[in-house]
């Protein structure tokens, strides 16, 4: 008997603008063989630095109660319609891809016929149920896809400066050494604690006088022709000078593989940078990026986000204020 | 990525794959044994980030699918541990679990199988439990080549030439470079792919 008995093969095509795929399943065999059904599923891998998996979005029969006689080819036509809210991405700490899977289902009658410690060289591999699996994979993704916007209204909040922490640390740490060395007081273990508290204090006090020296920002996100217009609003004039504004989408996977966890967030794209003036109100347009598939979304591990940065300088120190926003994609 | 693989060789195992890349460094027959055999027993899994703990816990319990395993982030409330029907279960990062949670599910579960930074042997004897402790440190020339040399040949879309597959002498740099962290060694090599 051949080590080879069952040969196989899954080819699918897709169609850009719809969620339909059609494929062909062909099989050869060099004995005659009794199938009792061929099974087909659909699966989502996620992969990356994190902890990968797999969902089966999509079982289907292929065909029941087939006959095949040796050496000749079997072709078996399938469909599917598929409308899941993921397309196949490849990014730099996570890919989405999609396969298609038959089970083909061997008749008992005709499952001596299969030599059972080959693995062929398409990739078939017989399961532990005496079912055949054969996989391919596919790209999924509709080129008819847009970004769409619903008109929403956001802070711009302060992010903590690290300029700002590594002077107060600094500043504070020599007036404690100072203040020792003055007084002559010796050192002592809980002095550490009183250091990191008023370091703690102080730059809470600092962050809240920053944010009120800036003014607090709302921006409207109003959706436009290509993208959308950022209208930032405010109750007085600007306090940041030289301010930007521009927005980024943002890749981020959670590695919780082992007892410890890891994140990493990596800029997939980065608007043009627009200065402002220092008015009270002002809009900005902002077209939407020609990669697709980056819609705000959470997928396990995974997770796409989009923010708007206004960038600028207080008292001299560079200062950032963030707001995340919904763009889903239809 | 590199054209001839189908995803990044070096990204995360799927739970399906498990058994076509993990090579177990540990005695497998043993410990089963341990478990199936136990009156009120402790396993632990210890060792630094990245040393393989989890990926043996994980291959442990396939083996063993009739007992749960509870992956732990962040603050997890250990009634749903105890209120699983089990008395046998798998704890991956049990130092999610309070001292008190800790103590409380040795008490009351018959076998805990668990990865740790720290040893629990402490807690064990004051919950009166059995404790078997297996160290993660180390790492075996031979082993990392061929469980390198398994996940390039489970990523790939064609047969894997000689060229493209470690050899003892680049699997020995790695070594060299990143010692026994295998997490820091395939996060490396997750950046080459």
């Amino acid at each position: 008997m051949s080590t080879d008995v069952l040969s196989n093969s899954i080819i699918i095509h897709s169609d850009p603008n719809t969620n339909t795929y059609t494929g062909v399943l062909r099989i050869q065999s060099e004995e005659n063989l009794t199938i009792d059904t061929i099974i087909g599923n659909v699966i989502l891998e996620a992969r990356g630095r994190m902890s990968s998996y797999r969902n089966n979005l999509l079982p289907f029969i292929i065909t029941k109660k087939q006959t095949i006689q040796k050496n000749q080819v079997y072709e078996f036509p399938f469909s599917f319609e598929l409308d899941y809210v993921i397309d196949s991405y490849k990014g730099k700490n996570v890919s989405f891809q999609y396969k298609c899977e038959a089970e083909i289902h061997v008749n008992e009658d005709d499952l001596k016929k299969l030599d059972r410690s080959f693995f062929t060289k398409i990739g078939a591999f017989l399961t532990s149920d005496n079912s055949i699996k054969i996989a391919s994979y596919f790209d999924k993704r509709n080129e008819n896809k847009q970004y769409k916007i619903t008109q929403q209204s956001e802070k711009l909040k302060l992010k903590p400066s690290l300029i700002t922490i590594v002077l107060s640390v600094l500043f504070i740490g020599l007036t404690y050494l100072s203040i020792i060395k003055l007084a002559e007081v010796p050192y002592h273990f809980s002095h550490i604690f009183l250091v990191l508290f008023t370091i703690i204090g102080v730059n809470m006090i600092l962050h809240k006088s920053k944010a009120k020296k800036i003014g607090g920002l709302f921006v409207d996100i109003i959706p436009n022709e290509h993208g959308f217009t950022s209208k930032i609003n405010t109750r007085k004039p600007l306090g940041l000078t030289n301010p930007k504004l521009h927005y980024r989408v943002i890749e981020k996977v959670v590695d919780d593989r082992g007892t410890s966890t890891s994140t990493y967030n990596e800029q997939i794209f980065k608007s043009p940078v627009h200065r402002l003036s220092k008015t009270r109100s002002q809009s900005i347009d902002f077209e939407f990026p020609s990669i697709k598939n980056v819609h705000t979304l959470t997928h396990g591990d995974v997770s796409f986000y989009w923010e708007l940065v206004l960038e600028g300088e207080a008292s001299g120190i560079s200062e950032t204020l963030i707001c995340k926003f919904e763009v889903q994609q239809h | 990525m590199k054209e001839n693989f189908v995803y990044n060789p070096f990204s995360g195992v799927l739970h399906e794959d498990l058994e076509q890349v993990v090579i177990p460094r540990i005695d497998i027959p043993l410990i089963e044994n341990k478990i199936a055999n136990a009156h009120s027993l402790a396993i632990e899994f210890i060792g630094k980030q990245g040393r393989g703990k989890t990926t043996h816990l994980r291959y442990l319990q396939k083996r063993m699918p009739q007992y749960p395993i509870f992956n732990l982030q962040g603050k997890f409330a250990v009634s749903k541990i105890m209120n699983h029907p089990s008395d046998t279960v798998f704890i991956d990062s049990i130092h999610h679990l309070s001292l008190l949670d800790r103590i409380t599910l040795f008490k009351h579960k018959k076998t805990v199988i668990y990865t740790t930074h720290w040893s629990r042997k402490l807690e064990c004897i004051f919950s009166k439990k059995k404790h078997y402790a297996i160290n993660f440190k180390g790492i075996d020339t031979s082993l990392l080549q061929q469980i390198l040399n398994k996940r390039l040949a489970l990523a790939s879309n064609s047969q894997v030439s000689e060229d493209d597959l470690f050899s003892e002498k680049q699997v020995t740099l790695l070594i060299k470079k990143f010692g026994d962290d295998y997490r820091g060694i395939i996060n490396h090599l997750y950046e080459q792919y």
